[in-house]
């Protein structure tokens, strides 16, 4: 938020500078988002897991991985607030370690598809030609699949686990990016002030930095936030396949299967962690419509 | 037309020749050694070397890919190293369970998800809306996995009304098979017993799959019933007094159905994506659960097979939905 700094004729008529705050009607609008109780939920709540992922180990009543074969399969108690597993471990404390891995894949999977398809689709929209068009073949390609299929084929193929699931989600998700970011660059070439820096004799790579990429980055950082909600519930529903984590780590989607064969008796195993990722989902979902609103307000009428 | 009908299939060729390149390309990131696998832990490097040979596996990639192209454009698919059947075989035994989950889940989200929007579009603010309101923010977010297992352990393990899982009930024999679709053969042959029980056993699974994209069908039909509403020709049909039923019929319900119709065929492929979860949720025969049961049993060979044959099918899909929708709205330019 720059403050504009305008002339102002004192009554002496002499010239002195004020600085003028924001432009009325933005800031009106910002205040005016921020003031919604869907936005304080969701940048509360996001916080708050945010809190909870990074300081979980101090927070949790147990270990989550401390055996208690005294108190397997018990139900919710004031002792263990989720109940226990076969195992006698705290349900609780393990889906307290779980926002963990959950928070922490979708940073990696988005970092990386955004790497990947920023590169990719910046230069296939800034250079054009034939670079251009085995981008947007290659990403037809990639749109082919149902998301869940190619991920799975790869996650199979590099060996299940936690990695291999970010790996494979991020191969889904990037040909999105490469897109958007490729139409953003095509439609800020053709401005007036790229041309004018490049008359003033600007390298392409000041051009691309300076004024493409500052420019352009609005509608990449709503889909980002847009994508936060899918990418978390497709990694769980990966590690709820079996293409995840191994069983006994901590994490969501492993919780939720391993609660499945015994769901009837033990509804709690499997319902919490399930929970726990709608929950995150849906505040990670409401964070995206709040800086959607922010930053491209037009695009939410648009669809 | 005929320009734009050629252009399409050419791009259908082009991608479904893209896909086998990717398959191939994720086929060989195995680390583990196939050969390894076929041959057992004892074998010698001789014959480890022998099977390798046999399986042309030894060969530059371009030349194994061009064998491979071979086999699948003679519909080779492989044989499964778990059932020791062709992968093929096994893919017509599993995909109409399927094709008819997804079917089912599709006619909800049309039949639910567009009156609903429709409706609550044209009375914003209502109790319609604020409950339409809610569902599209919830079921967007809605991991599928979790709301299945919250109505079997709600409908069945509370209520016992719905069934937990499979097709059919353990005393019902399947109907004579005609295409699979238990739905479809049960009424064809009018087997009325079949046609009730499976009729039950598909309400948990479709329900649970059709949430999400119903969600999003409410969400942007709403937003475009409330477009349309806004716009000068309606206002003007009102004003000549068109009676509100035509108008909405001729008026507002034509146009406003664009964005839906094209996000009905994007919702494909998340109903075939999501019927993976699905399927395991319910212990539903199709093709998600086989898949799962493959990548257990670490069978490579079924794994990609199954993921060239869905994508050629969604990319076929895709295709056919984008030549009825340039019928339908005569805005879109051909070729």
């Amino acid at each position: 938020m720059q403050q504009v700094t305008v002339p102002r004729i004192g009554e002496s008529g002499e010239v002195a500078e004020a600085a003028a705050p924001l432009a009325p009607a933005r800031r009106r609008r910002l205040l005016g988002v921020a003031r919604r109780p869907s936005t304080i939920i969701a940048v509360l709540g996001v916080l708050l897991l945010v809190v909870l992922a990074v300081a979980g180990s101090w927070l949790e009543p147990h270990s989550p991985y401390a055996l208690d074969l005294s108190n397997q399969n018990s139900p919710p108690t004031l002792l263990h607030p989720f109940g226990t597993d076969d195992l006698g471990r705290d349900l609780f404390s393990q889906v307290l370690a779980g926002a963990r891995y959950s928070l922490t894949a979708v940073v990696v999977v988005l970092s990386l598809a955004l790497v990947v398809g920023l590169t990719l689709g910046a230069l296939a929209g800034y250079v054009g030609g034939v670079l251009d068009e085995i981008l947007m073949r290659v990403t037809d390609i990639f749109f082919a699949f149902p998301t869940i299929i190619l991920a799975m084929a790869i996650a199979a193929s590099l060996g299940t686990g936690l990695t291999s699931c970010i790996v494979a989600i991020a191969a889904v998700w990037w040909p999105s990016y490469a897109r958007l970011v490729r139409g953003q660059v095509l439609a800020i070439k053709n401005n007036t002030y790229v041309d004018a820096a490049r008359s003033l004799g600007a390298s392409h790579l000041r051009i691309i930095a300076a004024h493409i990429l500052r420019n352009g980055t609005a509608p990449v950082l709503v889909q980002l936030t847009l994508d936060m909600g899918g990418v978390l519930v497709t990694y769980a529903g990966l590690s709820f396949l079996g293409l995840g984590a191994p069983i006994g780590t901590p994490e969501w989607g492993a919780l939720t299967a391993a609660g499945q064969s015994s769901l009837l008796n033990t509804w709690w195993l499997s319902i919490f962690p399930g929970t726990a990722i709608f929950v995150t989902a849906l505040l990670l979902n409401m964070l995206g419509d709040t800086v959607q609103d922010l930053l491209d307000p037009g695009a939410a009428a648009r669809l | 037309m005929t320009v734009f009908l050629v252009r399409r299939l050419g791009f259908l060729l082009f991608v479904v020749f893209g896909v086998s390149i990717i398959t191939f390309v994720i086929s060989h990131l195995v680390p583990a050694d196939p050969v390894g696998l076929v041959a057992g832990k004892e074998a010698s490097p001789a014959k480890l070397a022998l099977i390798r040979h046999t399986y042309g596996l030894d060969q530059p990639l371009p030349v194994q890919y061009v064998a491979y192209m071979g086999h699948l454009l003679r519909g080779d698919l492989g044989l499964s190293t778990f059932s020791r059947r062709p992968v093929l075989d096994d893919f017509l035994d599993y995909f109409p369970a399927t094709v008819e989950l997804t079917l089912f889940s599709m006619l909800l989200c049309v039949g639910v998800g567009l009156p609903l929007g429709v409706y609550s579009g044209l009375q914003p603010r209502g109790w319609l809306d604020h409950l339409t309101r809610i569902i599209s923010v919830a079921g967007t977010a809605m991991p599928l996995f979790w709301f299945g297992l919250l109505l079997q352990l709600f409908f069945y393990g509370q209520l016992g009304w719905l069934p937990e899982a499979g097709r059919l009930g353990l005393m019902q024999a399947a109907p004579r098979r005609i295409t699979g679709l238990f739905t479809l053969d049960s009424l064809l042959t009018l087997n009325l017993p079949a046609l009730g029980d499976s009729l039950k056993h598909l309400v948990l699974p479709s329900i649970t799959l059709a949430i999400s994209s119903l969600a999003l069908v409410v969400r942007v039909t709403r937003a475009s019933v409330l477009d349309v509403v806004s716009q000068d020709y309606v206002r003007t049909a009102r004003a000549k007094g068109v009676p509100r039923r035509a108008l909405i019929r001729r008026h507002i319900l034509r146009n406003a159905l664009i964005p839906t119709t094209t996000l009905l065929g994007l919702q494909v492929g998340n109903l075939l994506s999501g019927a993976f979860l699905v399927e395991v949720v319910f212990s539903w025969p199709g093709i998600g659960l086989y898949s799962t049961n493959t990548i257990r049993n670490f069978d490579y060979q079924a794994i990609m097979s199954i993921t060239i044959i869905v994508a050629v099918i969604y990319s076929l899909v895709n295709t056919v939905i984008d030549l009825v929708y340039t019928q339908l709205d005569p805005r879109i330019e051909l070729g």
